[in-house]
């Protein structure tokens, strides 16, 4: 059986509680819009605010300070099977009735502790690879291609290194845009078109880039694993760019 | 704004110094442009491998000394070119603003004489932080020789200051690189450490990330053993962050030199040890003795178990943290793990592939709750370990190929 969410942290409560209440566990949960074999039993969740809180309520009593936050911070990832994993995990601590967020050798606390790191690590390495260019009116803009939702995550670091420099951050990925103009921060979710920018800055960091290797030491595949190629198109210093 | 072909010649000089982490300190953006990270970010990966945390450029490499190791030296027919404290400034401001970089790392020849260059970098670092109101990371190098007073000024402004050792002895010193001696480079080591300790209580600020210093390992005869006992010694007196070692690379025709390079692996192992020095208890002593090398075979740690088969099977399911990190192939990050684990009952070893705790080498050096699953006889451990280091990394022993190593990457982070 496979329940059907709205991808929403209220709708995995929600389905939490309807799978205690029916005394029926899914095998998976997913978000409604994915395509699905005809051969699998759906149940659509409803979302229901009230069930929700419950669940929530239940899980704040459970789980050690800071744990809660992690469920945010897992469904950020724009891995597909995240609803069912941060499903088990919540089922898994339920049942057991006490915190096991380092019970490492359980498989549904491992593999929602990978989900989480997975989102960090990458928010963590976009500190660094983020590249701003600066356009006409002087505002510094960014865009990226993130595999997961991390634009909130990020931001904070940039507004307390940039302080009073105007700058945009947007994620082209999940369509996630957040500004940063005159002290004030903004987010939307919407599709806009990335803009091309033109900076003289790019060619001289490409320049600093292919002189400070050691070409003694030429190892590209150590470079890949520490900067996967498909974060390369948002670097001007790679090649592989495309026309920022 | 500076050329590209300005920056060219400024960069490939710099490019030796292997240090690039931007951790260590966490001073705040006061109302200006950048702060710095605690742990430090890497903003990319060069060809090598190495990661660009901060702009690594030196102020000039017009040199008046001539170490036989170094391309900038006096002697050497090569293009010379000198920047401005406001070029420095300015393309430091503009690539930070860009997230292109951490921060600066402002090195220099010696440029006329001590005094002179190490002023040259502190007009530089105080326009940096008080005109250009930079508040990100700036790791200074010092000049050995530079009066005291301009050193100790540097060290409230810059996160980090280092004075590279250059060679691991005196002798060494003296015959690659006569202008310099133990004592010029010390000296400063010294009073830099003396004044951060001395500031602690004060809540000041100076040299938030404290020092570290650098040196190239095969351009002179001296052996592992003897490296690291000095580098245990500066970690021990003068508190550094980190010894660096560079493995040398023939970029000049001295006689005085080897012609071959030292070799990635030699580099690599001499990480490795340092790393079980910093952090994971172990003396130089209980490692490698003054004249030995360090085994090309296995990593150090391995050596070490091997030596020590008393010590051995250890039990994951009762050994205490400060001996779970000493098992051949569990790291610091694995051993936190087991200790997490088994308080929810104990662990077997498929506990331990659901955890993808690796076991390749491990399995040999450990029990789980009595249950054994490595080779026995002393030999068969020793030979299974051994495919397993060089599986991989074979051709690179030979000393004329330059294939593919995973060497211990530098990373801005450590």
């Amino acid at each position: 059986m496979i329940y059907l969410i709205d991808g929403s942290v209220d709708g995995i409560f929600t389905a939490l509680y309807n799978a205690y209440q029916t005394k029926t566990f899914p095998t998976a949960v997913v978000n409604g819009d994915i395509q699905l074999d005809l051969c699998d039993e759906t149940v659509e969740i409803q979302t229901n605010k009230s069930k929700a809180d419950k669940v929530f309520r239940k899980l704040k009593t459970i789980l050690l300070h800071g744990e809660l936050d992690k469920i945010y911070t897992a469904l950020k990832s724009g891995d597909e099977c995240k609803y069912t994993v941060i499903f088990n995990y919540l089922k898994k601590t339920v049942n057991e009735n006490k915190c096991i967020s380092d019970k490492f050798s359980d498989t549904d606390v491992f593999n929602f502790d990978k989900l989480v790191s997975r989102v960090l690590l990458e928010a963590h390495r976009f500190k660094g690879f983020i590249r701003f260019s600066k356009t006409e009116s002087g505002i510094y803009y960014a865009k990226y291609f993130p595999d997961n939702d991390v634009n909130t995550l990020i931001l904070p670091h940039f507004i307390s290194r940039y302080k009073s420099m105007p700058f945009i951050i947007h994620d082209i990925n999940h369509d996630v845009i957040s500004a940063h103009f005159n002290g004030k921060t903004k987010t939307v979710y919407k599709k806009i078109n990335p803009l091309y920018v033109k900076d003289e800055f790019q060619s001289l960091f490409k320049t600093y880039y292919d002189t400070v290797y050691i070409k003694e030491r030429k190892n590209e595949r150590l470079m890949k694993n520490f900067m996967p190629k498909r974060y390369h198109k948002n670097l001007p210093e790679k090649d592989e760019l495309s026309g920022i | 704004m500076i050329s590209a072909e300005k920056l060219k010649i400024l960069v490939e000089s710099a490019k030796f110094d292997v240090s690039c982490s931007s951790s260590g300190s966490s001073r705040k953006n006061k109302g200006g442009i950048g702060n710095a990270s605690m742990g430090g970010i890497c903003h990319s990966f060069t060809q090598d491998g190495r990661c660009i945390s901060l702009l690594k450029i030196l102020m000039t490499n017009n040199c008046v000394y001539d170490c036989a190791y170094c391309l900038s030296r006096r002697s050497n027919d090569f293009p010379r070119a000198i920047a401005t404290p406001d070029e420095i400034c300015e393309l430091t401001m503009e690539f930070y603003k860009r997230n292109y970089i951490e921060g600066l790392f402002l090195s220099s020849a010696v440029y006329k004489n001590p005094d002179y260059t190490m002023e040259l970098l502190l007009e530089t670092v105080i326009k940096l932080r008080k005109l250009y109101g930079f508040h990100g990371y700036i790791h200074l190098k010092g000049i050995p020789g530079a009066d005291q007073k301009l050193i100790m000024r540097a060290g409230e402004f810059v996160d980090r200051m280092s004075f590279n050792l250059e060679l691991p002895t005196e002798k060494s010193l003296r015959l690659l690189a006569p202008q310099k001696t133990k004592k010029s480079i010390l000296t400063p080591i010294s009073f830099l450490h003396g004044e951060k300790d001395a500031d602690r209580s004060k809540k000041s600020r100076f040299l938030p990330a404290g020092q570290t210093t650098q040196m190239i390992v095969g351009a002179s005869p001296e052996r592992d053993g003897q490296i690291l006992n000095l580098t245990q010694a500066l970690y021990k007196k003068y508190a550094l962050k980190r010894v660096y070692y560079s493995s040398f690379v023939p970029t000049t025709n001295s006689a005085l030199l080897p012609t071959v390079p030292a070799g990635l692996l030699r580099e690599h192992r001499l990480y490795q040890a340092d790393w079980l020095i910093r952090f994971y208890g172990f003396s130089v002593g209980e490692l490698i003795s003054e004249n030995e090398n360090l085994s090309k075979d296995y990593d150090p740690k391995c050596a070490w178990a091997l030596k020590h088969p008393e010590l051995f099977p250890v039990d994951v399911n009762t050994a205490p943290l400060e001996m779970l990190i000493r098992i051949p192939g569990i790291g610091v990050k694995s051993a936190y793990k087991i200790i997490s684990a088994r308080r929810y009952g104990r662990l077997s070893i498929t506990d331990f592939e659901r955890m993808k705790i690796a076991l390749k080498r491990a399995i040999h050096f450990i029990t789980f709750s009595g249950k054994f699953f490595g080779s026995i006889k002393e030999n068969m451990i020793e030979r299974a370990l051994k495919s397993l280091d060089n599986s991989k990394n074979y051709e690179q022993l030979s000393l004329f190929s330059n294939s593919e190593i995973n060497t211990s990457v530098l990373t801005g982070e450590l």
